[in-house]
């Protein structure tokens, strides 16, 4: 290829680049939950099943950061695993959340896989509770910080916490900002954990009850807390009745 | 500005419906029977201005069924129960459905709440595929299991849509099509009734992709049989 000086940066990246896909989710490890990791590994245009590789790191719950590489993954072709069996501490843990990053990348140049899915499954007996797992820039200093909006529930049938995974090197002074009240302050998230806050009582003190076919519902309005691009946070709806979890949301 | 990047991002990040400068809109899957009901909830968004939503629900085979507009007071949470809005709605696979277009101002959020005789479970709007975007969902075989997958055809011609099972070393196919501005929903056992037999317990996944040019809704609803007599209804959040 011949390569002019100038045209170099745009007709290079054009040929070699590739773009990959990173997530930032957080999975349970209990004595009633074990977590399963779905990826489906995609290129725009690309109908090839070319190889990908498929990199898992967990960490929280006072560990490090541990990482492994799957061996497989295809383009174009569903996978998944159960995460005890790539991290085999996962069995050991009575009570845990656990941070968990994934990153999607191919040898193969030319290749966009940013339309890439990945689907975190926190697998119980009474069924699973599933959800699309936050995507990032697959380099945190790529890419500017976002915010996204939510809805906080609390009623008969559920209530709502906070999850912070916090990926990164610094310490995170975690709040929640309140749309018409005042943000809500919910302590410090350390470097490289994850951290559940369940929103209190009194944050719905402001909320009119609404009559709903169902029963009474109070919600509120939140916005996304501030955020690098080694952090993400999710909605966590769990049970009323028995506080297991109900629905993921990502924010 | 920075809502604008947070509402692209957080589309993005599940392949949903996009936003304008000024509002938010999304569609979602929506059904009514006796045993689910479905509302829809918009958060307010943090920028000056009403708090409004507007929602067209249409019918399994594209029809409009109504039409309405509602403001809500500012910094509360808006609740739109779907059901008395589907009244006249067809039955397609014996529960009335169809998809809703919900639209609310500029950094507001959207939820979808499906309310069963069990449980009170949350959905954003269905995964968004079409040729070129393959989409999945993992599912989970067995006998106290049963898969619906709902699809939505967001265009205004008919769409076929490649749905097929990946269980094992078998990946057979079927090929659905979905009325404009319609929804269809496939059970995976009827579908693919001899892999769902001999696949037995475990895992799967369907892949999905538009065979016609257009975007398409896609999302699971799982029913788990428990004990009593009692079963869950879940959906990918």
């Amino acid at each position: 290829m011949e390569l002019v000086r100038g045209q170099l940066s745009v007709a290079f990246l054009k040929e070699f680049i590739v773009i990959g896909a990173r997530w930032l989710a957080f999975i349970l490890a209990d004595n009633l939950t074990s977590s399963l990791l779905h990826f489906f590994p995609a290129a725009v245009g690309a109908a090839v099943p070319y190889k990908a590789d498929c990199q898992l790191s967990v960490f929280g719950a006072g560990r490090a950061k541990e990482s492994v590489v799957l061996d497989g993954a295809r383009l174009g072709q569903p996978d998944g695993i159960r995460l005890e069996q790539a991290f085999p501490f996962l069995k050991e843990s009575s009570s845990g959340i656990f941070g968990l990053e994934v990153l999607i990348d191919s040898h193969q140049p030319r290749t966009d896989l940013s339309s890439s899915l990945c689907v975190v499954d926190l697998e119980q007996k009474a069924g699973s509770v599933r959800f699309w797992a936050r995507s990032l820039p697959v380099k945190p200093e790529d890419g500017e910080s976002t915010l996204g909006s939510g809805i906080i529930v609390k009623d008969s049938y559920a209530t709502t916490s906070l999850i912070c995974v916090n990926s990164s090197s610094q310490s995170l002074d975690l709040t929640l900002p309140i749309i018409g009240a005042e943000p809500l302050a919910l302590g410090i998230v350390p470097a490289g954990q994850v951290a559940e806050r369940a929103v209190p009582e009194q944050a719905f003190s402001g909320a009119r009850v609404q009559e709903r076919s169902w029963g009474l519902a109070r919600a509120l309005g939140c916005a996304a807390p501030k955020l690098s691009n080694d952090q993400s946070a999710y909605l966590l709806y769990r049970n009323a009745k028995n506080q297991l979890p109900l629905s993921v949301v990502a924010l | 500005m920075i809502f604008w990047n947070g509402v692209r991002a957080y589309m993005s990040t599940h392949r949903r419906e996009s936003s304008s400068t000024t509002e938010v809109s999304s569609r979602f899957w929506v059904a009514a029977s006796s045993f689910w009901s479905t509302t829809l909830m918009v958060g307010p968004s943090p920028l000056e201005g009403p708090h409004w939503a507007q929602l067209t629900v249409l019918d399994c085979d594209g029809a409009v069924a109504n039409e309405i507009s509602m403001t809500f007071p500012r910094a509360e949470v808006g609740m739109i129960e779907v059901e008395p809005l589907m009244q006249g709605c067809k039955v397609q696979s014996g529960i009335v459905h169809g998809q809703a277009l919900l639209s609310s101002p500029l950094g507001s959020s959207q939820l979808c709440r499906y309310i069963t005789n069990e449980e009170g479970g949350f959905s954003g709007a269905p995964l968004v595929i079409d040729q070129n975007w393959p989409g999945f969902l993992p599912i989970t075989m067995g006998e106290q299991r049963s898969n619906l997958v709902a699809l939505c055809n967001y265009e205004n011609h008919p769409a076929e849509i490649i749905v097929r099972l990946i269980s094992g070393k078998r990946s057979p196919e079927s090929v659905v099509v979905v009325p404009a501005l319609g929804s269809r929903l496939v059970s995976v056992a009827e579908e693919f009734h001899e892999l769902s037999e001999e696949a037995g317990e475990g895992l799967a996944y369907l892949r999905i992709r538009g065979r016609s040019e257009g975007k398409i809704g896609v999302q699971l609803i799982e029913n788990v049989d428990g004990v009593s007599a009692r079963s869950i209804v879940r959906c990918i959040s």
